[in-house]
């Protein structure tokens, strides 16, 4: 049965450590050719950045930049709509 | 219960506190880098957008390759500003200098600051708005304020967050003093626009 244990751990790690081999080969590859390959951090953000510059001050102004605040604010309005039965939708 | 499970025990709490404080900051740092990046855009839409005609029959001007943004106080915008370098403003490309309100005492700095066409005031105390506002005061410059307490000091264009959302509001007033043309499009998509006293 210690045996069987040990085979069984010796698998689970050159296993798990070919998975991570495979892994890295793949991005590498994805990294060095381009194929299918996701844009980093500075690209994207490179992108963005332009895609903002591209936009008209209409489009502009319907970006949140702030969820927590619009959030905030959707559910102040939905209460002020329901009045004084806001308490039951928050339940 | 034993050593061992203790230490796992607070070790997957540990994980647990310290996983949901570091995305909540993640969370407010990608807020305020994308307010700044909209705000960016924001900033080349006014410029795209505005008549300098104080400089219309000024032959410096006409001739300049450049429309010169200067940025007062503490730049909020990192390198987000960078990309506009790349888009131009009637044909101009678009310089982008860096100043601080402490620069407001020097005459040197002075100079440069006038010779702009378009200034960003970072918020700042009151004081440092009225201190710029002077130094702007009907000089034909288009001054965008970070917060909506720089139109009441005289600035021409204001910015807010209202709802989530970044929104602005506009001094025509203090436009026409400086001899600045806004286009109709922005004061109609202004929040406020104050007009003809």
């Amino acid at each position: 049965m210690r045996k069987l244990d040990n085979k069984l751990k010796i698998f689970l790690i050159v296993g798990i450590v070919s998975l991570c081999v495979l892994v890295t080969l793949v991005s590498k590859y994805d990294d060095v050719f381009g194929h299918n390959r996701l844009p980093d951090n500075n690209e994207r953000n490179n992108m963005i950045e332009n895609a903002y510059l591209d936009m008209s001050i209409e489009q502009l102004l319907e970006v949140v930049v702030d969820e927590t605040t619009s959030a905030a604010m959707s559910r102040e309005s939905l209460c002020k709509l329901m009045n004084d039965s806001c308490v039951d939708i928050i339940i | 219960m034993s050593k061992t499970a203790n230490n796992i025990i607070i070790w997957i709490l540990s994980i647990l506190i310290v996983i949901p404080a570091n995305a909540q900051q993640e969370l407010a740092e990608s807020a305020r880098d994308k307010e700044y990046k909209v705000k960016a855009a924001f900033v080349y839409n006014f410029m795209k957008f505005v008549e300098w005609e104080g400089l219309k029959d000024d032959k410096g001007f006409q001739e300049r390759k450049d429309v010169i943004l200067a940025v007062v106080g503490s730049n909020p915008f990192g390198n987000k500003l960078d990309s506009l370098k790349s888009k131009k403003i009637k044909d101009k490309a678009i310089t982008i200098k860096y100043y601080s309100y402490s620069d407001l005492d020097d005459n040197e700095k002075q100079k440069e600051i006038m010779e702009c066409h378009t200034v960003f005031a970072c918020t700042a105390a009151t004081a440092d708005y009225a201190l710029l506002q002077k130094l702007l005061d009907k000089k034909c410059i288009l001054s965008i304020g970070d917060d909506r307490k720089f139109i009441s000091a005289g600035g021409i264009i204001g910015f807010d967050i209202d709802n989530g959302k970044v929104c602005f509001d506009v001094n025509n007033n203090s436009a026409k003093e400086s001899d600045i043309k806004i286009n109709t499009k922005i004061l109609k998509l202004a929040r406020k626009v104050i007009k003809d006293k």
